[in-house]
């Protein structure tokens, strides 16, 4: 036979699953073969490496991220399963969660405009003030990390430039676009890492201030799960975008996740971070339909 | 996931899915926090570090609650599982592929990222325990998609060579002489390290 022939039986000779003539057929070949012979011995060899691997277990932060965000949509699709669920079972109640979520998108949009126009908005009191600035104007500086806490990764940081931490508030303003205009463009954090900060920053610390984000959302007793899936969300479209800002608050009377993420300009020859993406978001529809979740989007180039 | 079911687990498993079809949130805990570990160890494999494997095992069980109500059980639920995971793991890859900047992280070998984190909750147990382990996951991960698909499902899954056919949804043939072709050169890329198998 051939060693084209042979080749197919070489893994199974190597792993011990041949027997018989079969076996001894593809010894014999291997004593004149030198070319499958050498194959025989990456095939072993390869065995022997493979063989060093270990189940990865999930980490327990992992396992509890992952476990609130199910439920946290099990709860989301849980008033339409539970009107729909007898007759037309779960895969359809869910799809028809996400044609409603659509629908209240639409309607939330024309209320966005509606209200737009009109020149309202509303700032409330901050109600928990965990990265907050006294007063509730900008959350530059309100976070901040013990040494022992600190996660950026050394070799990441380029030397000279001062790391900056990600802001996370939890308020009760109610945002409409103009006071999430102003509030952006005044915002220290924003400005220095439009300064600072380059293309480079937002790949390497991208997935740090993100999971930082959802660890600071969960320090004021919110969803941390739903806003690292809403960051992981945004950035699966747009990749070299560093979230560093977030905010839980209302918009238009709705509540909401104010996520501030920084990119670079696509016109621009510039790597600097000096692009900023605001997207206002709707935990409550989150897990039926991302799409329909967004509120609110705003650019500052 | 990997091993083929005894009848007890299976029966479990019917009877979970059953439940989970019905809405009921704890039969879906429990689903995930039987396969968790195997799932995440298979997202690790294919993505080649922690925080995408996290990603993309949040992505797969997203997609498990969603869609267990189609689950018609034609197949044991881990095999369903598998071919959920598998897709899932393929998108995530090809959106990953869209972004360049990116990739240079794909091979890199777990990183204790975040001391903090680290330290709270056992990301450095995940950690490669073994110079030897980081390079055979640094070679897997030089592998193409097409090889180290069926590798990893075959050789680290302990999934038959029909079992793998049927889910990538390959002749088995192919399945094997991909196998074949995957392991000769992670053989290859691990030859100037031979001494760590010795």
């Amino acid at each position: 036979m051939s060693c084209r022939r042979f080749r197919k039986s070489l893994i199974e000779y190597v792993d011990g699953e041949l027997s018989g003539e079969r076996k001894d057929a593809v010894r014999e070949h291997l004593d004149s073969c030198e070319t499958c012979k050498a194959a025989v011995e990456k095939l072993e060899f390869s065995a022997n490496a493979l063989s060093s691997l270990e189940v990865v277990k999930m980490p327990e932060p992992s396992a509890e991220r992952i476990a609130a965000v199910l439920r946290t949509s099990a709860d989301s699709a849980r008033p339409a399963f539970h009107s729909l669920t007898s007759r037309l079972g779960f895969f359809t109640s869910v799809r028809g969660l996400a044609s409603a979520g659509v629908a209240a998108a639409l309607i939330i949009g024309i209320a966005i405009v509606l209200i737009t126009f009109g020149g309202s908005g509303q700032v409330g009191q901050n109600r928990l003030a965990t990265g907050s600035m006294p007063g509730g104007t900008t959350p530059a500086t309100a976070f901040s990390t013990s040494p022992g806490q600190q996660k950026t990764n050394p070799d990441l940081v380029p030397s000279g430039i001062a790391s900056i931490m990600p802001a996370v508030k939890v308020t009760n303003t109610n945002y409409d676009d103009k006071a999430l205009r102003s509030t952006f463009e005044n915002m220290d954090i924003k400005k220095q890492i439009a300064d600072n900060y380059t293309m480079a920053h937002a790949i390497n610390y991208c997935d740090m201030y993100k999971r930082k984000m959802a660890d600071m959302m969960v320090n004021a007793g919110q969803d941390g799960a739903m806003l690292k899936a809403m960051i992981t969300y945004i950035e699966s479209s747009e990749p070299v975008l560093l979230p560093y800002y977030a905010e839980s608050a209302n918009y238009t009377g709705v509540h909401v996740y104010i996520i501030g993420l920084a990119g670079p300009r696509r016109t621009a020859k510039s790597e600097k971070l000096t692009r900023t993406e605001v997207w206002v978001m709707n935990p409550a529809k989150f897990a039926a339909s991302p799409d329909s979740s967004i509120v609110y989007f705003l650019e500052q180039k | 996931m990997g091993e083929p079911q005894q009848n007890g687990r299976k029966g479990d498993d019917d009877a979970l899915v059953a439940r989970a079809q019905d809405g009921d949130l704890a039969a879906l805990e429990q689903l995930f926090n039987t396969y968790r570990n195997q799932v995440f160890s298979l997202a690790y494999r294919m993505t080649g570090n922690v925080c995408d494997a996290e990603d993309l095992c949040q992505e797969i069980f997203l997609q498990v609650m969603r869609k267990v109500s189609s689950f018609q059980g034609r197949s044991s639920f881990s095999t369903w599982l598998y071919r959920v995971s598998m897709n899932r793991s393929r998108d995530y890859l090809r959106r990953k592929k869209r972004s360049p900047e990116l990739l240079s992280q794909e091979g890199d070998p777990p990183e204790p990222r975040e001391p903090g984190a680290a330290n709270a909750g056992g990301l450095e147990n995940v950690a490669i325990a073994s110079e030897a382990q980081r390079l055979v996951q640094t070679a897997l991960m030089e592998l193409p998609l097409s090889l180290r698909e069926p590798l990893v499902l075959h050789e680290l899954e302990g999934l038959q060579y029909h079992e793998v056919a049927s889910l990538l949804r390959l002749p088995v043939g192919t399945v094997k002489s991909r196998i074949f072709r995957a392991r000769i050169k992670l053989a290859e890329v691990l030859e100037p390290h031979k001494e760590q198998w010795r």
